[in-house]
Parts: C-alpha cells; sequence; structure tokens
C-alpha cells in the first residue's frame, strides 16, 4: 500500500475548509473514489483523517460557450492545441484527527493516501472492545482493512438490531445477512442462539455443511476478515409438516439427499399446530386482515374458550355460531360467518393436524417444544418457510417470535429466561411481516414493535432485511442501531426519506452498487456510512427440488 | 504586525501615511504601445508586393516550435507621501512585480518552470530620499518585516505626475527580471529555432542587451495603438485599416521599425473569424521579432520563417479564454496561463495593504 502524496488542500474565500469539512485537489495521475479514506497534516505535527463524499472536475472555462468558442465556434473536428487548466476537487468528510484538533485543515496542506491502522482509528474502530467482523474496506490504493461492528451496539445492550435494504437478484442481502451471522456465531457464540427464518429457495437449508466448491479466493476473502471459513454449527432445521411419507412429511423443497442426511442425524424436525396450542395463536394467523371495528379481536378473546381435540371439531364449533337467530356475546352471527369463511380456508394445510403418538417418523415437533429444546447459546435454528403461503408465513414467525420473548419473560413454562443469552432472528422481506403505516389492532406487527423497542434489554436481536425500507414501518427501522444498504433503484431514494440526507453522490453510489459492496452506518463508526465488501458464502447451498 | 510605513519613520524619514489605493486600473490599456515608433519599410526578405499573406495548414503531426511562453506581471499601489524638507510631498509607491515562464512539454501539457518564475515586492521612493538613507530603510524593513522589499528610486521631473514615475519604475523593474530571465534561459541553451519563447507584449526593452540572446524569442500583442501609422508616403495607412482587411488566418507584411537602437521586424495575425468578432481589431495579435544577423538588419526577416512562426501561433488560439479575460480573442492560452500562474502566486490585495 502507498502512502505517496495525491493532492493538496484547498480552502477559498466561498468554499472554506471548516470542522467537519475539506476540500482538496487531486494530482493529475491519482485515482480516488468516494467512500476513500485520506489523511491531511495538520497543525502541531497532527494528521486529520478524511472520507471522500464527492468529486468534481472543474476548469477555468467560464462556461459552456467558451468551450464551443475555444472549438473554433462549434467546428466539431477542431482540435485544440491547449489542454485547458482543470483539476479533479474532492470533498471530504473529516473524521478524525491524531491529536484531537478540531480546527479547520489550513490551505496547501498535503493530502496523502491514509493507512490501514490510521483507517482503522479514524472510523473508530480501534476502540471496539467486542469486535464483531462485517467485512472489509478497499480503497482506491489497493489498501484493505477489515471492518467491525460492535457486538455491545449490535447486540446490546447499547444498541441493537440490524436492517439491510436492497433489491433482490444481486444474491448479496441475505448473503451478508447469513454471513453476519456466521461471523457472529464465531465471535459471539456462546453468549447468542440464533434464529434464521427460510424464506425463498434453498440456499439456508444446508447453513451447516461446507461448500465443496470453496476455492482459495473465497478462504482469503474470510480469513481477511478474520474468519474462519467454516459452515455454521450447532444447526437445527425445522420444516414444515406436510402429509408426505415420500418426502420425509414435510412440504420443504430442500434436496431429498440433503434432507435424507439431516432427519437421520436428528437435526431435522417437522413443525405442525394441534389446535389446542394455536387457538391463541390464531390472531397471528388473520394478520393481514383489516379489523377497523376490532370484531375479529372480540373473537379471538373467546376462541381460548372453546373446547376441542381436533381441527375438525374446532371448525365444527366455528360453524355452529354462524347459524341465524344466534347471539354470542357482543359478535353479531354476520362477523362469525366471516370468521369461519377465513378460518376454513387458511387452515386447511397440513400444517393443522395433531400430534402423531404411533408414527415416529412424522418427526413431528412444535415450535414451542422446539425452541424449548434447542434455543440456547451457540445453537442455530433454521425455520423453512418458503412452501408456506403469507399468512402461514406470518404465524410461524409471529410464533416464533412470540414464543422467544415470553422465553425472555418468564413466561415460558420449561425455558429459563437466564439460560438463553442473546436470541438474532433474521428474517427477510420484512415488509410482509411489519408494513409501513400498519399501526395497532395488527398482532405482528405489535409482537415486531415490541421486540425492537424493548427486546435490547431483554436480549432479542432482529435482523431484518427487505427490498425497499420505504415499505417498512419507520419505528421498526428507527430501532434499528445498525443498518445496510445494499443496490436500490432511483425511485426508492426518492421515495424513502431514509435516503434524504445521504450526499448526492453516495445516493450515485447506492444506485450503482455491484454485487457483494454495500453500505454500512453503525453507531460506532464516525461517519455516516462507508462503504464494505464481504466474503462468499462458505456454506453448501442446495439447488432445492 | 510591525507595519513598514512605521519602520521608515523610526529611521527619521517623514511619511505620512495613506489609504492604500491599487494603481493598475488601465484606462486605455490599448494604447499601451502609443510610444513605439512608426513603422516604415517593409522589412521581409524576399520582399513582398502583396500586402497580406495567407497562411497555409500545418499537417496537425508537426510538433509546434512554440516551447516557452513569459509574461510579466505587477501590482502597485501608492501607500503614503514622503515629506521632503517639510514641505514637499512625494508618493511612495509599493509593487508586487514577477515574471512567469511555463512550457509546452513533449506531451503536450503546459507546466510552470519553477526556476525561471520569480517575484519580488518592491518599495519606490523618490531621489530626494537619499541612497544611503534607501539603504538603511531597506537594512531595516528586512530585518524586521516578515516580507523582505527591494527599495527602488525613481527620478522627479517637473511636469510629470510623480505616481506614473513611482509606476514607470517599477514596471522597469519587471522588464528588467524579464530580461534577466531570457538572458537566463539561452545561457542554459534552453532556446533554439525549434523552441521559440514567445513574451507577452511588445519587445520593447529600453535597456542595451546582447541581442543574440533574444534571437529566438517572439512579442506578442494583444493590444496595439490603432490610429498607429505602417509605411510611408501614399502607402501609409493606418493599423486599423491594414488589420480590419485581414482575413482569418492572414498576415501582414513584416515592417520595420526600431527601439533603442535595435531593429524590430513587425507584423500582424488574424487568428479568428473577423465575421464573429464584435470589434474590427479584435482576433488580432502583433507580432516581432528582433533582427540579430546583419544580413537580417540589411534585407529584412526571412519570409518563410515568419510564415512558419504565424501558423504555430494561429494553431495556439484554442483554447481561449472566453468570458474569463476581455481580450480573450487576442490571447493564447499558455500566455494566459503563465499570466494567471503570476497573478494566483502573488499576495492577496488585502495581504499586501495590510504590511503598510
Amino acid at each position: 500500500m502507498s502512502t505517496e502524496a495525491i493532492g493538496k488542500v484547498t480552502a477559498t474565500e466561498s468554499k472554506p475548509t471548516t470542522c467537519s469539512s475539506v476540500r482538496f485537489w487531486i494530482q493529475r495521475d491519482a485515482l480516488v473514489r468516494p467512500f476513500d479514506i485520506v489523511k491531511a497534516e495538520h497543525l502541531q505535527s497532527s494528521h486529520s483523517y478524511a472520507i471522500v463524499q464527492d468529486l468534481q472536475y472543474v476548469t477555468d472555462s467560464a462556461g459552456h460557450l467558451a468551450n464551443y468558442v475555444s472549438s473554433d465556434f462549434g467546428d466539431i473536428l477542431a482540435r485544440p492545441l491547449n489542454e485547458r487548466l482543470g483539476t479533479t476537487i474532492a470533498e471530504a468528510e473529516i473524521l478524525y484527527n491524531t491529536r484531537e484538533i478540531e480546527m479547520p485543515l489550513r490551505d496547501g496542506a498535503i493530502v496523502e493516501w491514509a493507512d490501514a491502522d490510521g483507517i482503522r482509528a479514524a472510523l473508530g474502530l480501534d476502540r471496539i472492545k467486542k469486535p464483531i467482523p462485517a467485512g472489509w474496506i478497499e480503497t482506491s490504493n489497493g489498501a484493505q482493512v477489515r471492518i467491525d461492528f460492535d457486538s455491545r451496539y449490535l447486540l446490546g445492550p447499547e444498541g441493537a438490531h440490524l436492517n439491510i435494504a436492497g433489491i433482490s437478484g444481486l444474491a448479496t442481502k441475505t448473503s451478508y445477512a447469513i454471513f453476519l451471522l456466521n461471523s457472529v456465531q464465531q465471535r459471539a457464540g456462546n453468549d447468542a442462539a440464533i434464529i434464521i427464518f427460510n424464506v425463498k429457495g434453498s440456499d439456508l437449508l444446508a447453513i451447516d455443511q461446507p461448500d465443496p466448491q470453496l476455492d482459495e479466493a473465497i478462504r482469503a476473502d474470510w480469513q481477511r476478515c478474520g474468519l474462519d471459513p467454516a459452515p455454521f454449527s450447532n444447526v437445527v432445521y425445522l420444516y414444515p409438516y406436510a402429509k408426505r411419507p415420500r418426502d420425509h412429511y414435510t412440504l420443504s423443497h430442500n434436496q431429498m439427499d440433503v434432507l435424507d442426511a439431516q432427519y437421520s442425524s436428528g437435526k431435522a424436525w417437522n413443525y405442525y399446530y394441534d389446535v389446542d396450542s394455536c387457538k391463541r395463536k390464531l390472531p397471528l394467523l388473520f394478520s393481514d386482515i383489516d379489523d377497523p371495528q376490532s370484531t375479529m379481536e372480540s373473537i379471538f378473546h373467546v376462541l381460548p374458550e372453546l373446547e376441542a381435540d381436533s381441527w375438525d371439531s374446532f371448525r365444527d364449533q366455528i360453524r355452529e355460531k354462524t347459524k341465524a337467530g344466534q347471539k354470542h356475546g357482543d359478535v353479531a352471527v354476520q362477523s362469525w360467518r366471516k370468521f369461519n369463511r377465513l378460518l376454513s380456508t387458511r387452515t386447511q394445510h397440513d400444517l393443522f393436524t395433531n400430534f402423531s403418538l404411533t408414527d415416529p417418523a412424522r418427526c413431528q415437533k412444535s415450535i414451542h417444544d422446539a425452541l424449548c429444546q434447542y434455543l440456547k447459546p451457540g445453537q442455530v435454528i433454521v425455520v423453512d418457510i418458503e412452501p408456506l403461503p403469507d399468512y402461514l408465513q406470518c404465524l410461524v414467525f409471529g410464533d416464533v417470535i412470540q414464543t422467544i420473548y415470553g422465553a425472555k419473560l418468564g413466561d415460558v413454562e420449561d425455558i429459563d429466561p437466564k439460560s438463553l443469552g442473546k436470541v438474532v432472528v433474521f428474517a427477510d422481506e420484512l415488509n410482509k411481516y411489519a408494513p409501513k403505516g400498519s399501526e395497532g389492532g395488527r398482532t405482528l406487527t405489535g409482537n415486531l414493535l415490541e421486540v425492537t423497542e424493548r427486546g435490547r434489554s431483554l436480549g432479542v436481536i432482529l435482523f431484518g432485511a427487505e427490498q425497499f425500507r420505504s415499505g417498512v414501518h419507520d419505528r421498526v427501522l428507527g430501532n434499528c442501531s445498525t443498518n445496510v444498504y445494499g443496490r436500490t433503484s432511483a425511485v426508492e431514494l426518492a421515495k424513502s426519506g431514509d435516503y434524504r440526507y445521504f450526499p448526492d453522490s453516495y445516493k450515485s453510489s447506492i444506485a450503482r452498487l455491484p454485487q457483494g459492496h454495500l453500505l454500512l452506518q453503525h453507531p460506532v463508526f464516525k461517519t455516516a456510512l462507508i462503504r464494505v465488501r464481504f466474503p462468499r458464502p462458505c456454506y453448501y447451498q442446495p439447488k432445492g427440488e | 504586525m510591525i507595519k513598514i510605513l512605521s519602520l521608515v519613520e523610526k529611521l527619521g524619514i517623514l511619511c505620512l501615511p495613506s489609504a492604500p489605493i491599487n494603481l493598475d486600473h488601465e484606462r486605455f490599456a490599448e494604447y499601451r504601445d502609443s510610444e513605439e515608433h512608426p513603422a516604415d519599410d517593409p522589412f521581409e526578405n524576399p520582399p513582398s508586393h502583396i500586402a497580406r499573406r495567407r497562411l497555409a495548414d500545418l499537417p496537425s503531426d508537426i510538433p509546434t516550435i512554440l516551447r516557452y511562453f513569459l509574461d510579466g506581471s505587477r501590482r502597485t499601489y501608492k501607500i503614503g507621501d514622503v515629506v521632503v524638507d517639510a514641505r514637499h510631498y512625494y508618493p511612495v509607491i509599493a509593487g508586487q512585480v514577477g515574471v512567469a515562464v511555463v512550457v509546452r512539454g513533449d506531451d503536450d501539457r503546459l507546466s510552470p518552470v519553477r526556476q525561471f518564475c520569480h517575484i519580488k515586492n518592491v518599495l519606490a521612493f523618490p531621489d530626494k530620499v537619499s541612497r544611503d538613507d534607501l539603504a538603511n530603510v531597506q537594512a531595516t524593513v528586512n530585518e524586521k518585516s516578515p516580507v523582505p522589499f527591494e527599495l527602488l528610486q525613481y527620478t522627479v521631473r517637473a511636469q510629470r505626475d510623480p505616481v506614473d514615475l513611482g509606476v514607470a519604475r517599477i514596471m522597469s523593474e519587471m522588464h528588467d527580471l524579464e530580461i534577466k530571465i531570457v538572458q537566463e534561459m539561452a545561457s542554459c541553451r534552453l532556446l533554439s529555432t525549434e523552441r521559440i519563447l514567445v513574451i507577452d507584449g511588445p519587445l520593447r526593452f529600453k535597456k542595451k542587451f546582447d541581442l543574440v540572446q533574444f534571437k529566438n524569442v517572439i512579442g506578442l500583442s494583444k493590444t496595439f495603438r490603432p490610429s498607429f501609422t505602417l509605411g510611408k508616403g501614399r502607402r501609409q495607412e493606418s493599423v486599423g485599416a491594414i488589420t480590419s482587411k485581414l482575413d482569418f488566418g492572414e498576415r501582414t507584411i513584416v515592417f520595420r521599425t526600431s527601439e533603442e537602437e535595435k531593429t524590430i521586424g513587425m507584423w500582424y495575425l488574424r487568428i479568428r473569424q473577423p465575421e464573429l468578432m464584435s470589434m474590427p481589431l479584435e482576433g488580432v495579435v502583433k507580432l516581432e521579432c528582433y533582427a540579430v544577423d546583419p544580413s537580417e538588419k540589411e534585407t529584412g526577416l526571412d519570409a518563410d520563417r515568419i510564415d512558419n512562426i504565424s501558423r504555430f501561433i494561429l494553431q495556439e488560439r484554442n483554447v481561449t479564454p472566453y468570458q474569463s479575460d476581455g481580450r480573450w480573442a487576442s490571447h493564447i492560452y499558455p500566455i494566459y496561463m503563465a499570466e494567471t500562474y503570476l497573478k494566483t502566486s502573488f499576495r492577496s490585495d488585502t495581504h499586501f495593504k495590510a504590511l503598510f
């Protein structure tokens, strides 16, 4: 890595240097880009570090017309002998001074590339006590510097929750979340359990198996982050139950050989919902139904009183309430009829069944039991909800969240809250569970608001991802102390208020980010955003059946 | 900060400070050549009977012979009045003078040649203050002031504005600096027929020097006196009349003129399309060359050489400082660059005035 000078600070009457910003001209042959970090000499033999935000090429031309005139009044073929005086001016944000001097930089100060140690100090990484590797930055002069999150701000207690936004199809959002979770397991595994929801494909359904095609370049990228290029350990998979004996009694689209291995080694279970435990969770099944008069809510209060030992029996009892001329508390028959229609439709799924005492091949386990058994520090639980329709995904997701939250509060009998450690939950398509504008009455959104607003102190941490931040509830996003920005569209940049205060060049960068590149915002960083790269996955990604 | 005029006063020279006034507002810039002698005979070999010559286009792959470009500049200020014999008041003129040279590299990029770029601060006192006193002032100023100054004397003359005399003395200092730099460049063997130096302005140095060192130097004037006459007798014509007939890429024949016993060949070249200019003289430059060899002095400057120089000057027309400089149409960019370099190297008006 070179540390040669690349330019000089320029302070003018109209564009002075300030405590927080500096401009410098760049040597003709130097290549600089936004997010590069440079250092400039300052008072008392100190150095100030700054992150480049924008670049402009200026000439002494007074206007476009001057350039037109300089081409022999519009002769396209004219070849001017003289090159016009011009230079590139970089605008940079001051990050740090080695002697904590906050005076503006002086005109003419030499600017050079920052060294790796300087970059870490400038970003505030040198003071992190519990680092969680989060990727690396690569500057234009070839410097590669590992970037860490501070565990205290990622997993609590100082700050918590992470959100990742970016368009689909670049294999970036999920890959980054899983890389970060792997990093959490390697660095904070003794203190954190991880729950991952698989919402599409089969990519996350063999995360404990090494990738047979892992090459040296990917290994080197992991090692650059200070991590072993190893898959997750202590993983258990929960698949949706189905009456499919040939498919291990699951709806999952995972590869059959992968499933065979997981079931035979006791790492996989099929979750289901029996009527007794599910009737209290039915509000989650109808999270997406508008209930302006709160009639559904009134019905939900009645449901636990119904005695039923099977789903058929339960549905029969509901059907009884739809007959004309009856009155059940404050709920009108019309409301019961609507509820009956919805219930019949939404519980016509193999997931709603009773436990089989005689057939262990079904590998049935309720979400509650699975969490009681496996939720402990160091453990990873993958919940496959990909084959389920949206409303069932909300039910399962909400059930997991409620169970964890209840366990943390000591409301779950079989789980000792003190033994749980931190629980990190990763959910893609967060906009589905906590959509923007959904206020009170929506059970699942309410649960997520609870988690993001109070989970930090309890140790329930949400890693959420979605395509568009503008589609997610503001309070859920607002409670995330760490935010990750992947490539997004110009429309989203204009639509979401979160991008409003980014410098224009950063907005432009976000719209053009290549695969494997992200912008990070974390409370410990001394700047709003940094651009990082991260390693490709090192676990096996099944193709799906 | 120690004020320079207070240092002068402490030495016993009574000096009344005034608010420093910038004296560089040139009200009649186009008449700067008004002192030049009229040109009389055609001075071109072989002699030409045609008043205007059309220049053939240069192939684009021929490297230019115009390699160095020199500009001298000055800023002058009236900073106070020195009182002589308790009765006479003479202005003290301060100034910043500088000369800059830019070179065109083999890659066609222009860059300053620091070795030949000099700036100095000067203070011009009337000759009513003795040389010994000035020497004392110079020693004290350079010891105590953070900015060094060179002290000059201007000769007070009856019927002449002493402010003009002081400014002229500083101008003369600038010309001396220009001559010195050309001589240094020639001594370093940097100049040749393939590496010509272009000086901004006319070659009117009122000093004696070895002309051989100026053999590969040409002067380029952006402005000139339109009523100035060329030729004699019935063929006498004003520059305004001749140049207004020049078409784009045409030059006049060379005319002979002289300065302090130095013979000069002078011609005009139009470097912009006249139909696109707002005034008849816009886009015309005046070029000058010393006649150095005895044969040149006798028969005039070689017409082919003049054509060649003119063609390369014509090539310099782009890019232009259009809208940045009122003289853009007659400016060539390398000179503009030298001028920009020099002016941005001067201390700001605010800083300089604060020294007094």
